[in-house]
């Protein structure tokens, strides 16, 4: 089975991906608040910026630039505004 | 659904795959709408009813490749544990769509942002895999800085398939190469 994070676009195949281990959710267990809630647009966007930084080096206004664009196409984050 | 309305879903289809066509060939630059609704035996006006200005066949296009490329590169990255695997995975993955990301890698910082961020994307879903990896094979703390090794792969992937005529005469230098890219890149950092 293969689904699609809704909030950050990571594929999930093994129950361990899935937030909370439930193949249910539609969300992975990086976008997982502890209480096991789909974080919030800030939220994502703080994380996966960090995460691009660390990951590709890049500085934090291109940075944030992008995961923006990127989540402006993501199921989650589609229809702000 | 009635008969236009899935004629129009089938022409928006038949545009993207013949303007995916066509990008692999020249880029994203230099074709022009016209050659693009020549090529897709409609008229300019049909291609203008989908896609109001070339950006946003671009966008279309990148949108569904870039998609491809990452779930690609998920799906052969996740099942190689080593480093070296994962960065043959990398290549593999790229090599089959090596001519259109090769002008993504080329005409990139040309683009709008909107095509710079679905480029991203792709190295966003393969970077995670060749850092963890690279943690796991070099457990001693004075490792190099992820982004930095990432980087590194990065530049010197993207300089064989800029000039890939000059390293190779094969249609594509990440499926005759890669062997000897990961093996020497591998050897240069450990």
């Amino acid at each position: 089975m293969s689904k699609t994070c809704i909030s950050c676009g990571m594929p999930m195949e093994k129950a361990e991906s899935f937030a909370m281990g439930d193949v249910n959710k539609d969300y992975c267990v990086h976008c997982a608040r502890e209480d096991g809630s789909m974080r919030s647009y800030d939220e994502a966007l703080e994380g996966m910026t960090m995460f691009m930084m660390k990951t590709q080096g890049f500085e934090k206004v291109a940075a944030t630039k992008a995961v923006k664009e990127m989540m402006a196409k993501l199921p989650a984050w589609k229809d702000r505004n | 659904m009635n008969k236009r309305k899935e004629k129009k879903i089938e022409t928006r289809k038949n545009i993207l795959i013949v303007a995916e066509r066509i990008f692999s060939e020249r880029g994203f630059l230099a074709p022009s709408t016209a050659d693009i609704a020549k090529a897709a035996e409609i008229s300019h006006g049909s291609l203008f009813a989908h896609f109001q200005k070339r950006d946003d066949l671009i966008a279309a296009v990148l949108d569904e490749t870039t998609l491809k490329i990452a779930k690609r590169l998920h799906e052969l990255a996740e099942r190689s544990p080593s480093l070296e695997e994962v960065l043959l995975a990398h290549l593999k993955g790229i090599s089959e769509y090596e001519n259109i990301y090769r002008w993504l890698v080329i005409e990139g910082p040309l683009l709008p942002d909107y095509a710079r961020a679905s480029t991203l994307g792709i190295q966003s879903a393969i970077s995670k895999y060749i850092l963890d990896a690279y943690e796991r094979d070099h457990p001693e703390k004075n490792y190099l800085p992820g982004s930095f090794l990432f980087n590194s792969w990065l530049g010197l992937i993207h300089h064989y398939l800029i000039n890939r005529d000059l390293f190779t005469t094969s249609d594509s230098v990440f499926k005759d190469k890669k062997e000897f890219l990961v093996n020497s890149f591998i050897r240069m950092i450990f």
